[in-house]
């Protein structure tokens, strides 16, 4: 049922819906104008593969995102947002220790949880824009379907940051240099991301989204807050007298910063 | 079998509203027409104001983003004054917006048009108001208005202001046209409508946000509700004086 029926006292409510669509008759219509009724329920898009729906739910992330999208619809679908919340949390931790192990010390606990606790936030910060920009692009969804978009796509970004983090540590261990290093976390990470971008497709496919570049608008927006947060929350890389820097700076200012002072360190030297 | 018959108090029926609301709104924002223009079309009690709950509520929420880089007080300020500046510019819109429908052919009525902007704006409005968690990040993550940096960190939000302003006004100038389309037929008329009505809203909106700034606040200039003489020259004359200077 869409709208709830109106209890009989109130008389100054709207008048019940017609199913057809057809407006009520106090409404002023023009005779030329034709009511529109109601899209019908489109039969949901075939899957790339049926035995998808089978796959375990770890399988579907990477290879199906559009089967675990249909199971937050089904009865566990609070389960599986808890779930893909979880991974999101851990994947982006388990980077965050390879971050870490740059500099050591503090920055064993200080990397993971500034990573995964900013990674949170971004999805937070980002999420009311992400409901707009998908029910603009015409797709049928409720809050829960956008929440599950996003954590699944935050979960298959991490899963991916977890499964490039050996790489990154061989690189982290082999290099001193902040501004050569941290441009190689922030394209691990951009990867991650663009692959992951194939859950939004998946999910405006399956809640008949008629356009898609709205999505990939609030993507650029998403990058870019994510971007900043990583300077809000400095220092990642590297060590420094505070946790937080607690400093204002726009992200493009402070890579500029640590690029011209390790420079001047390394002419020194 | 008895019908459940639910409890009439007033809880009830405001939650009842706004469930109601919050249906209306999701089916609008997903394009659905015949919705909007239940709305537009004008009915009963609830969809008079609806669209105002919404503008308000958006342009309230992006208001204080705008402002918050400058100062707490600011961002209190711009969040009255920007559905102000919205219900203004439609209200005094409102007969010339009617009235130049009809000359340009189109068969909506002088209500129907006014209902027509201010669903549009409410829509603009959401949509501003669903970026004002990232507009409020990044104003507060950016150097303030005390420090060195101050000019950057004001010109780069400006353009990211900019940026969604435009974004958002796309979204609504896009969707009015396609209710003008539904509700008069002909995609050439409601084409040709929502053009004149979008220069007309342009032209007055600019100098009523003139009459009601500040908004972003310059740095170095006090934080006030208005200037001290609000209506002391137009938007356009400071437009073509700085034209002369440059």
């Amino acid at each position: 049922m869409d709208e709830p029926q109106a209890p009989e006292s109130w008389s100054s409510q709207p008048t019940p819906r017609d199913p057809r669509g057809v407006p009520p008759p106090h409404a002023t219509v023009p005779p030329h104008s034709v009511p529109h009724a109601p899209a019908p329920t489109a039969p949901r898009p075939p899957l790339d593969d049926p035995e998808d729906l089978e796959r375990p739910a770890f399988d579907q992330l990477l290879r199906s995102p559009y089967a675990l999208l249909a199971r937050i619809d089904g009865p566990n679908g609070t389960a599986v947002l808890t779930w893909l919340a979880v991974i999101a949390i851990a994947g982006h931790a388990v980077y965050g220790l390879v971050v870490g192990s740059f500099s050591g010390g503090d920055q064993w606990w200080a990397a993971p949880t500034k990573i995964a606790i900013g990674a949170a936030l971004c999805g937070a910060i980002c999420f009311p824009s992400l409901y707009i920009l998908v029910s603009q692009s015409g797709a049928r969804t409720r809050a829960r379907h956008v929440l599950g978009m996003l954590l699944t796509m935050s979960a298959s970004t991490a899963v991916l940051l977890a499964g490039f983090a050996p790489v990154a540590w061989i690189f982290s261990q082999s290099s001193n240099t902040i501004s050569w290093l941290a441009p190689l976390h922030y394209l691990v990470w951009f990867v991650s991301v663009l692959a992951s971008k194939r859950v939004f497709e998946a999910g405006l496919r399956r809640w008949h989204a008629r356009r898609g570049a709205l999505v990939g608008l609030w993507l650029t927006v998403f990058v870019v807050t994510c971007l900043q947060m990583t300077t809000t929350l400095r220092p990642i890389l590297g060590t420094a007298p505070r946790a937080l820097d607690g400093e204002r700076k726009f992200f493009l200012a402070h890579w500029g910063e640590t690029i011209a002072t390790e420079a001047r360190a390394a002419r020194r030297d | 079998m008895t019908p459940c018959r639910r409890p009439d108090t007033l809880h009830y029926r405001v939650l009842f509203q706004l469930q109601f609301l919050w249906r209306r709104a999701r089916r609008i924002l997903a394009d659905d027409p015949a919705t909007a223009l239940t709305v537009v079309r004008g009915g009963r009690g609830i969809h008079t104001w609806a669209p105002l709950v919404f503008l308000i509520a958006g342009a309230s929420a992006y208001g204080a983003a705008m402002g918050a880089w400058r100062d707490p007080k600011l961002a209190g300020y711009v969040a009255i004054k920007l559905p102000m500046l919205l219900v203004a510019t439609a209200l005094v819109d409102a007969v010339a917006n009617g009235l130049w429908a009809r000359r340009l052919g189109s068969r909506i009525g002088l209500g129907e048009s006014c209902r027509a902007v201010l669903m549009a704006f409410a829509l603009a409005a959401v949509v501003l108001g669903s970026f004002a968690p990232v507009l409020f990040f990044l104003a507060r993550s950016l150097p303030g208005p005390e420090v060195a940096e101050a000019r950057t960190a004001h010109d780069a939000l400006g353009l990211a202001h900019v940026a969604v302003i435009a974004l958002a006004g796309c979204l609504a100038v896009a969707r009015q046209s396609h209710w003008l389309a539904t509700l008069d037929g002909r995609a050439s008329t409601a084409t040709r409508v929502v053009a004149t009505w979008l220069g007309l809203n342009l032209v007055v909106g600019a100098q009523i946000s003139w009459n009601l700034r500040p908004w972003f606040g310059t740095p170095g200039l006090p934080v006030t509700f208005l200037r001290a003489d609000p209506f002391d020259g137009t938007f356009y004359e400071s437009v073509f004086r700085m034209l002369g200077n440059t």
